[in-house]
């Protein structure tokens, strides 16, 4: 019975997430209109056989926003989790395998970093480094770090202490080598977690930022921009600010079912091994 | 501390290059909770090429941590106060991390106790012995490094090997695998294997063929083999010397017919008196009473037996024996005479 329950989240979460994109792929080779394409005659128009959600207060189509603004938010989300992944891992994996002082001095980084409310961080960047899709990537992709250190600093303590990487060291491979073919790769399966549930949650900062109308410029179509220009017609045309809403939703649901799934499906397999060992 | 009171005062030829393991006045400390603790004490012994000699004792008596020392492979608590670690001559540590390293694996291999754990279990067992040759032999290409291993796989005897080659670690039986651990460390031909009680985790068929197969390699390439094992057993049909240890000290070396059928140490004598004999089913099993002490709770004068010794005498407790050679053998006993500080 709790398998079940365990495969509902990741099918659910998998199913949101194929339907995303299926229409990030779709835009590539097809837009309803171009994007930017401005239309007086059209504003605010309900949904018709000619704009299938409507258009907004320039007249442009909102179907062709949302699906090109998929674009930013796959392209932010999995450029901010792989740069944090990348210099977490790294610094993890350098905490965990040396320990001593260096790991010290990496956990104290960490926690100072920690210490910052995230959003106040990606503010301060943007504020010093400007206004740009760049940079916005790389205040998401730091606000990463952390967890990814943690992870693997984890993850690196308790293997480094195995048998077989004592073994392998005993046969003079070095300490490059242990870390990277050795004692990573047990670590994919929580990375791979880590990075799902990450994904979520760069996504919906780079939607609050956006929001706030820092993060992505017009004219450039992004779901968070789209929400905070659709806030001063709420009331006259309310399916322009629910439907960047509802991909929002659709799209941090769907990371963080799948990210839970995998996990729960990951506890499984641990639980199983240990039961037989 | 009297563990500090000799300074080693061998002089270490350079260029003495021929093939052997020589330990010489080791003695190291184990730091833990701000102090430190004699771990192994005086420990001197040499393997020529072609020996195997094995090395006895309980738990917790320095066996494993000779090993490590002769491997390079000290826990970052252990600090060597005096002594040498000669491998072919080269002096293992006042040698730079480079040169150890070119040791490790090459020169010097390990097998280890519990074949199950000793492997990774992410990487296919071939890519693993793989991977130890091609780390000693960077010129070798892939074919030619795949061609060698198969070739050691099927030496060791096991079955099928360009199929066992891709498979992982839990497809394999505890003998396969422990096969698979003897291959890595011969894959490079080494003069000196180190075997960490090799054939504990397996059944006992099982057993006698990995220690006939370890016999018969070391006869072909009349390698040096440092074998570690609690077993008596073990040690009396595979091993020409042996060594017993107690408290981070050798009590008795010599030739294993010896030193196991005339025994002279009391520990030695409790150690092979403990072992069950089924004709006696109806008599209580000898046993050498006490336990070994912890490091921590371990005095730092007299013998390390004492408390446990149905033979000591007064002396025991004040003064430390010296090895001595008696009857062909080295002995650290009070009864055969002799003190460290005489």
């Amino acid at each position: 019975m709790r398998n079940k329950c365990r495969n509902k989240n990741l099918v659910i979460g998998t199913v949101l997430i194929a339907f995303l994109l299926g229409m990030l792929l779709v835009s590539f080779f097809y837009l309803p209109y171009p994007p930017n394409k401005m239309d007086s005659a059209n504003i605010l128009a309900m949904p018709s056989r000619e704009h299938l959600l409507g258009t907004d207060n320039f007249g442009r189509d909102i179907l062709s926003r949302i699906m090109k603004g998929s674009w930013m938010a796959f392209g932010i989300g999995f450029g901010a989790v792989i740069i944090g992944m990348t210099i977490g891992v790294i610094f993890g994996a350098i905490a965990g395998y040396f320990g001593g002082w260096i790991d010290e001095l990496v956990m104290r980084l960490m926690d100072a970093k920690m210490a910052f409310p995230g959003v106040i961080l990606a503010l301060v960047m943007i504020t010093v480094f400007g206004n740009g899709i760049g940079n916005m990537i790389l205040a998401l992709g730091i606000m990463a770090i952390p967890r990814f250190c943690r992870i693997t600093r984890t993850g690196f303590m308790q293997i480094k202490e195995m048998e077989y990487i004592k073994a392998a060291k005993s046969r003079g491979i070095s300490d490059f080598r242990i870390m990277v073919f050795h004692i990573l790769p047990n670590l994919s399966s929580s990375l791979l977690v880590t990075f799902t549930l990450g994904i979520s949650s760069a996504i919906l900062s780079e939607a609050g930022l956006s929001f706030l109308g820092l993060g992505i410029q017009p004219p450039h179509p992004s779901w968070g921009r789209m929400l905070f220009e659709a806030q001063s017609y709420l009331l006259t045309d309310p399916l322009y600010a629910v439907v960047p809403g509802i991909m929002i939703t659709i799209l941090v649901l769907g990371f963080n079912l799948l990210g839970d799934g995998l996990r729960d499906n990951l506890d499984h397999r641990m639980s199983q091994r240990e039961e037989k060992s | 501390m009297f563990w500090k009171k000799k300074k080693s005062t061998i002089e270490v030829s350079k260029d003495y290059t021929e093939k052997s393991l020589i330990v010489k006045d080791l003695t190291m400390t184990i730091h833990s909770q701000g102090k430190d603790y004699p771990a192994l004490f005086d420990v001197n012994f040499q393997i020529s090429p072609g020996q195997i000699v094995g090395l006895v004792g309980e738990s917790g008596c320095g066996k494993s941590l000779t090993s490590l020392a002769v491997m390079g492979l000290l826990p970052p608590a252990a600090k060597i106060e005096t002594g040498h670690v000669l491998i072919n001559g080269q002096d293992l540590y006042s040698s730079s991390e480079k040169e150890r390293c070119a040791l490790q694996g090459a020169k010097v291999s390990m097998i280890f106790q519990d074949p199950m754990s000793a492997l990774n279990p992410l990487m296919t067992v071939g890519k693993q012995i793989e991977e130890s040759y091609r780390i000693h032999h960077p010129s070798a290409s892939k074919q030619e490094a795949k061609e060698k291993v198969l070739a050691m796989m099927a030496k060791v005897g096991l079955p099928r090997v360009s199929e066992l080659y891709k498979e992982y670690p839990h497809q394999l039986s505890g003998g396969m695998k422990q096969r698979i651990m003897i291959a890595m460390a011969l894959i490079n031909e080494p003069d000196l294997i180190i075997a960490d009680e090799p054939t504990t985790a397996l059944d006992v068929t099982i057993q006698a063929q990995i220690l006939d197969l370890l016999k018969k390699l070391n006869e072909e390439s009349n390698s040096m083999i440092l074998l570690i094992s609690h077993d008596l057993g073990v040690i009396q049909t595979v091993c020409s010397q042996v060594m017993v240890m107690y408290g981070g000290m050798i009590v008795e070396q010599g030739e294993v017919k010896q030193v196991l059928q005339h025994p002279m140490h009391p520990y030695t004598r409790g150690l092979l008196a403990s072992i069950p004999d089924p004709d006696k089913k109806e008599e209580e099993i000898v046993c050498v009473p006490g336990s070994v002490e912890a490091l921590e709770e371990r005095k730092n004068e007299g013998c390390p037996f004492f408390e446990r010794c149905q033979e000591a005498v007064e002396r025991c407790n004040v003064q430390c024996p010296k090895l001595q050679y008696v009857l062909n053998r080295q002995i650290r006993c009070e009864k055969y005479g002799g003190h460290l500080d005489e």
